[in-house]
């Protein structure tokens, strides 16, 4: 082993000789040779001493020396007992395993870098506030419009290189039913700049993406294309269909890119120059108050974020100048003006993702680590009570000259042991749990693709869980068990002794936190699982059960002609469908996303004035209102009057009432939407009233909403959105629905979205949440009362002859228990009060998470005091009980 | 064979050991015994190094690369353990004497001008 360089038998020497020194003196001085050999010796002294005094000094340098050796033994130990052993390994892997997972989630979703080269090198374009873009904004990233990213990529003096992205749904199929992939408009340098070569054929460079560049070219990503070619070689020069446009196949990326926005893989790209001949947003190229790119670059070396933040501004006022709307008004012009624009590390690519789940994501894991405190706490106890049980043992080898330091290591590598073993079964644990949550942020029509392999980071937090739970659970109980010193120990007979107060000190602070813990964990349970229910059993003024919502494009000259003559013959087609019993278009599904909304001013009898505001708009049929189950409350529905060229009509919902008619009957009534100079302006009659209705989402306040009749709209798109009412189940229908489609023209592109999926998938994240915290409450609940109720139970093992002798000399049964339930109670209360506070002060992290709901809800606040006292008076209950009961003859004869 | 009665004889203070061994090697490679007994001549009997702490104390200046040592042969032909200073034991030396000078006055001063017994 790893000696300082001297080796005992070299020092033993030097002692030796040091005595034949002084012995051959003391001859000299005329001692007989054994008088003097003896002298020597005594005048030395005890030379084993030394020697070991030597040994030691050695051994304690090094450490390591003993460390295979402690941890032999501690294997040995938790071999010969494998139940403490076994529920310690699972508390672990449990609250291990629940850590692991979240945080694997959040370093795919936050932490880690695009996988391309030099990442921190990019930078992403960043409005920086102070001004407005008014407008549409379409699609993600929705930053900027084109005309301002043409302006912006001549100004590339700190760049490397630039590049601006949109993802969008493509549709491949041909023909029939849409099939959407996860489609990219690229600008040509994207590729370049990232540093992503092409696996096979070539990617697209400055050059392919030219106006006018006509449907442009694709390049494929590895995965779809093995998905849909099969990897197949030749699918250089073949064709892939984007709405329904026949678009070349140039070249296919390498396995490792997945695109530039994080959980999402994109499937296809093609440059933003195809984009006119795609028609799928007519004349993007040149509207400037369409924002749908984003805007990213790599930054020359040397070159810092900050830097380029400093010269994005300096050259932004002239772009804004140039690309200015002439249809906006003064003051939205003036806002436009007002924008800044900055540079931010862009190394972890765009994410829609990210905004909306990190949240979800660092609360779970904050409770995740709470509940991994509460197994340590738990698992400290059992530690103690083992180490009690052992204390004769531990005492003995005190005595015998271990040190203290030596013992605690000793222990302490036990302990080691428990968190490496619980950890590794924890990271098993953590890649279900991981597959799980992914699955959970799904949506029926989409799943986050997600770089989950783990990474440095995983291992070092794995590391860091290991060392902090050892040191949670091992230490205070070894330091404690090795406190009493070798005597005191040796002579500590656990009976015939009332346990002291101060000796059990550190067993109250855990069962005190570990109530307080659990009580956060309980509250913050009940918040999420009310809330998710407040939020999935609220009106949103409309029914989805039995609702499906159909998205028909028509792919056909003979419908594309007269759109609205189209709609009425699928809406007929629609009604003969079996079980069908109404049937409607509408613009914008309720909760699908997209949403409309204007400014608009109430024509009130004094005139252009107050109120005003900002309302929903959604274009809909007759009839919508029947198959969304959403009672008319007043006045009529649309109807064959309701033409182009006829009074322009409008019925409006509750919350529109509310906010803008001033007590008034609202029928008859006109408002006057704000149009742009230049634009044609309606006013629009209001001739009936729905219920309140949620239109952008569940979570979103009930805003005001206007529904305006299709029959009107001059411009009608090539397509709409339908929903369906059936007394069928959907699965049915939608089989149905699609072949009675097919009846009216084959070319049609269809879609289809059940109602009940759309607000499911919208609050999923809530429905997680609910879950995880549901969950982890529980599980928090029961380790705590498993730890509450070892104590006492403990705590009474303890005091079984202090009891017996109390009952021998005539106490009550009913006094000890009293004294035993005061003894928890006082802990309870402790721990009641402490998670109160803290739960209090915590609260303020949850308030974004919750729906209709204050973190500091009396009433849920109550349920939890009162779950959490309840269950754990029930568990010291049962141990003071059999307190109570303890034969006082039996306890005293065991003396 | 000690000159002095035992009561007169001081027990030394924790961690002046060092500094002692320190200075006697200052004169040249010693071994063990001959350290031990040159203190004790050189404080006219008043310290006596005991054994049991010499070696170890030997031993920790040995790892702390104050001094250092090699087998050899002594005076009177024998076998013995030689000690010699490095040169940041020599370094060491000097601090750790200027600060023992230092501690020595400042105690001499709390304790003022010694007092007649009797």
């Amino acid at each position: 082993m790893w000696r300082h360089g001297r080796r005992q038998e070299d020092f033993a020497d030097e002692i030796r000789a040091h005595i034949e020194m002084e012995t051959a003196r003391l001859v000299s001085e005329g001692l007989s040779k054994v008088e003097a050999i003896a002298q020597a010796r005594r005048e030395f002294g005890n030379t084993t001493r030394v020697e070991e005094r030597f040994y030691e000094s050695n051994r304690l340098s090094l450490g390591l020396e003993t460390l295979l050796c402690d941890l032999r033994y501690g294997l040995r130990s938790l071999r010969k007992s494998p139940v403490f052993t076994l529920a310690a390994l699972l508390s672990l892997a449990l609250g291990i395993g629940a850590n692991v997972a979240l945080f694997q989630l959040v370093n795919a979703v936050m932490l880690r870098s695009l996988p391309v080269r030099n990442a921190q090198e990019l930078v992403r374009f960043t409005w920086k506030g102070g001004g407005a873009l008014p407008g549409n904004h379409w699609g993600f990233p929705s930053e900027f419009s084109n005309p301002q990213w043409e302006r912006l990529r001549e100004k590339r003096d700190v760049f490397a290189g630039m590049f601006a992205c949109a993802r969008n749904d493509f549709n491949i199929a041909p023909t029939g039913e849409i099939k959407l992939v996860k489609g990219l408009f690229a600008s040509g340098g994207m590729f370049q700049t990232l540093g992503v070569p092409a696996e096979l054929g070539r990617v697209l460079t400055e050059s392919d993406d030219r106006r006018g560049c006509g449907p442009g070219l694709a390049v494929l990503s590895h995965s779809f294309w093995q998905r849909e070619y099969g990897g197949s070689r030749s699918v250089i020069g073949r064709t892939v269909f984007i709405w329904t446009h026949p678009v070349e196949i140039i070249g296919v990326t390498p396995e490792w890119f997945h695109g530039v926005e994080m959980g999402k893989q994109f499937d296809v790209a093609i440059p933003i120059c195809a984009e006119p001949s795609l028609g799928i947003m007519p004349g993007v190229l040149d509207d400037r108050h369409t924002f749908w790119l984003g805007v990213s670059a790599r930054l020359k070396p040397g070159v810092t974020a900050q830097q380029a933040s400093t010269y994005l501004q300096a050259k932004i006022p002239a772009i804004l100048e140039a690309t200015v709307h002439p249809g906006w008004r003064p003051d939205q012009a003036a806002d436009y003006l007002k924008n800044k624009l900055g540079a931010a590390p862009g190394g972890n690519g765009y994410s829609e993702l990210r905004e909306s789940v990190s949240n979800p994501l660092l609360m779970l894991l904050a409770i995740a680590g709470l509940v991994l405190l509460i197994a340590c706490a738990n698992l400290a106890n059992l530690m103690l009570a083992r180490a009690s049980t052992r204390q004769s043992e531990l005492a003995i080898r005190l005595s015998l000259g271990a040190s203290r330091g030596r013992v605690i290591r000793q222990l302490l590598s036990e302990s080691l042991l428990l968190a490496v073993g619980g950890c590794a079964l924890g990271a098993l644990l953590a890649q279900a749990l991981t597959r799980y949550l992914v699955a959970s942020f799904a949506t029926t029509m989409d799943s986050p693709f997600l770089n989950l392999s783990p990474d440095g980071r995983t291992f070092g937090f794995m590391a860091a869980l290991v060392v902090v739970c050892c040191l949670l659970f091992g230490l205070a109980p070894a330091l404690r068990a090795t406190r009493g010193g070798s005597g005191e120990t040796v002579r500590a007979d656990n009976r015939g002794q009332t346990a002291t107060r101060e000796r059990f000190g550190l067993q109250r602070i855990l069962v005190v936190s570990q109530i307080a813990l659990s009580l956060i964990l309980v509250l913050a349970a009940l918040l999420f699982v009310r809330s998710f229910t407040k939020l999935v059993t609220l009106d949103p003024g409309f029914r989805e059960d039995g609702v499906l919502a159909v998205g028909v494009g028509f792919n056909d000259p003979g419908l594309n002609q007269h759109p609205v003559q189209a709609l009425e013959r699928i809406l007929d087609a629609l009604r003969h469908v079996p079980g069908v019993d109404h049937a409607a278009t509408v613009q914008d599904v309720p909760l699908a996303g997209n949403t409309w909304s204007q400014e608009i001013r109430m024509d009130h009898a004094t005139g252009w004035d107050q109120p005003k505001g900002s309302t929903g708009f959604n274009r809909v049929s007759n009839d919508y209102f029947r198959t969304m189950s959403t009672p008319l409350y007043a006045g009529r529905d649309f109807d064959a009057r309701d033409r182009v060229g006829a009074q322009d009509v409008a019925i409006v919902d509750q919350t529109f009432v509310e906010r803008f008619s001033r007590d008034e009957n609202p029928l008859g009534r006109t408002f006057l939407p704000e149009y742009g100079p230049g634009e044609t302006s309606h006013h629009y009659q209001i001739v009936g009233v729905v219920k309140r209705t949620k239109y952008a989402s569940l979570q979103s306040e009930f805003e005001p909403t206007v529904f305006v009749p299709l029959t009107q709209d001059d411009e009608t798109e090539a397509g709409s959105w339908f929903v369906v009412h059936t007394r069928l189940p959907l699965g049915a229908t939608t089989a149905a629905v699609r072949h009675a489609l097919e009846g009216v023209s084959p070319g049609l592109m269809t879609i289809f979205n059940p109602m009940p999926d759309i607000v499911r998938d919208s609050v999923r994240h809530e429905s997680l949440l609910a879950k995880l915290s549901g969950f982890f409450g529980f599980l928090a609940i029961v380790l705590a009362t498993v730890g509450l109720y070892g104590v006492s139970s403990y705590l009474v093992a303890q005091r079984r002859h202090e009891i017996g002798l109390r009952l021998a000399l005539g106490a009550q049964r009913r006094t000890i228990l009293r004294m035993m339930l005061t003894q928890s109670c006082v802990l309870l209360l402790a721990g009641l009060i402490i998670g109160f506070v803290v739960a209090l002060a915590a609260g303020r992290l949850a308030e974004s998470l919750l729906f209709e709901l204050k973190p500091n809800d009396p009433s849920t606040i109550g349920l939890a005091l009162v779950g959490v006292s309840l269950v754990s008076f029930l568990a010291s209950l049962i141990p003071a009980l059999k307190a109570s009961n303890i034969p006082p003859m039996a306890a005293l004869r065991e003396e | 064979m000690s000159t002095q009665a035992d009561n007169e004889r001081i027990a030394l203070l924790q961690g002046t050991l060092d500094l002692l061994i320190l200075r006697t090697l200052v004169f040249g490679a010693d071994h063990g015994l001959g350290i031990a007994r040159a203190i004790q001549k050189q404080s006219d009997d008043v310290l006596l190094v005991d054994h049991g702490s010499l070696y170890p104390a030997l031993q920790r200046l040995e790892n702390q690369g104050w001094i250092k040592a090699k087998w050899g042969v002594s005076s009177n032909n024998r076998r013995a353990r030689f000690y010699e200073l490095t040169l940041s034991g020599r370094k060491h030396l000097v601090i750790e004497t200027s600060q023992w000078r230092k501690l020595v006055f400042a105690i001499g001063l709390v304790l003022g001008p010694e007092e007649v017994e009797g």
